[in-house]
């Protein structure tokens, strides 16, 4: 069974660019719009991955990191983000849980090697 | 408990930096410049990591790696690099483009890949450069340690009557609270993380105390007494395994 990837972004365009190339690497992709229902759905569909972006309409990525590590430790997190961060947000976002950090625009070469180096490690 | 590092790389000066934010942050790091070093080292004594630079003394650190890997595939491993965005400018020796980008053209000239990614392809946990800030590198280290070493700071370990509770640091027993020591606390969690194994004096130096320590290894006696007599009836669950060190048996029946 292939391995399920949640993207968390209020830019659909982005979101299902990304959803389209990341099926064809062969994850199964699942997409919310907000946090809310970010969150709802990674508490029902359990994916392996989550790749949210840091600033959603309904709350910061450092809120929902943490609201997502509650339930949860199993995942990996990956926080896009469109502007340039500072080594103090990344070093929070870090303690919170987030397992790496992207910047928009992203090669996804390069996303694709990093999520399946995490899931690797994961699996050991 | 203490992570046990070998940080190796043909310029460790150039790492200075990092090196003593490491020891600052707790962790415990020997240094080595050879490849031939760092396997001997895993050979003998256990690790927690391996950080590795662009360079060592021998060979190149992606060779490094590879032949890392073929031999140990779970010790987690951080490279850092001088610059990990830069484009590789030649194909490591031993090494085929296919290794670097299954999906790549094939053949000996290098692919169109950085250094960076060149060294997850080859199973790095991370990879950190060196004019990154070092309290994100060190929060990314951390990353990693949580990604890979088997019990989580939240976790609650149990044996019978015995509770480790990883993140208030305490520890219960038979619902009471016993006060303990870090180093005893420490020495607790690497016995209920091995039950029924043998564990030596030197075993226990170093998940405890660290690589480094030069102690004598009688220390462990003294802390292992100490918690003891703080167990109470739950001491019997620990067994000295005499000329060599200790034993955590779950099984032990009370009187024993």
């Amino acid at each position: 069974m292939s391995q399920k990837i949640l993207i968390i972004d209020d830019d659909a365009h982005l979101r299902e660019s990304l959803a389209e190339v990341l099926d064809l690497e062969g994850f199964s992709t699942l997409e919310a719009g907000n946090a809310k229902s970010g969150i709802a759905s990674a508490k029902k569909n359990k994916p392996e991955v989550v790749i949210m972006d840091i600033q959603l309409p309904d709350s910061s990525g450092f809120q929902i990191c943490q609201e997502l590590r509650k339930f949860s430790k199993d995942f990996i997190l990956i926080m896009m983000t469109g502007r340039f961060l500072s080594a103090e947000e990344k070093t929070q976002g870090l303690s919170l849980g987030a397992d790496e950090y992207i910047t928009k625009p992203f090669d996804i070469q390069e996303l694709s090697i990093r999520i399946r180096q995490l899931l690797t490690r994961r699996a050991r | 408990m203490k992570i046990n590092i070998i940080f190796v790389s043909k310029d460790l000066s150039r790492a200075s930096l990092m090196l003593e934010m490491l020891s600052r942050q707790g962790y415990s790091v020997a240094t080595a410049h050879r490849a031939r070093e760092v396997m001997g080292m895993l050979a003998e004594k256990s690790f927690d990591m391996v950080m590795v630079g662009q360079n060592l003394a021998d060979e190149e650190g992606l060779t490094f790696l590879k032949n890392l890997r073929a031999k140990n595939k779970n010790i987690p491993v951080i490279a850092v690099l001088e610059s990990p965005d830069t484009l590789l400018d030649h194909m490591p020796s031993g090494m085929s483009a296919e290794a670097l980008l299954p999906h790549g053209p094939s053949g000996r000239e290098a692919p169109k890949i950085s250094y960076k990614l060149a060294f997850f392809q080859l199973g790095a946990d991370e990879v950190l450069g060196f004019s990154q800030d070092l309290h994100e590198s060190v929060a990314r280290i951390r990353a990693v340690v949580r990604r890979t070493v088997s019990v989580q700071a939240d976790e609650v370990l149990k044996m019978n009557e015995i509770e480790l509770n990883m993140s208030s640091y305490t520890v219960r027993i038979a619902s009471k609270e016993i006060t303990v020591t870090a180093k005893e606390f420490d020495l607790l969690y690497v016995f209920l993380s091995s039950p029924n194994r043998v564990l030596s004096r030197p075993y226990l130096i170093e998940r405890v105390w660290g690589y480094n320590y030069f102690g004598s290894p009688r220390t462990v006696d003294v802390h292992v007494r100490r918690l003891r007599s703080k167990m109470g009836k739950a001491s019997r669950y620990v067994h000295t395994v005499p000329c060599v060190g200790y034993k955590l048996v779950p099984g032990a029946k009370q009187g024993k």
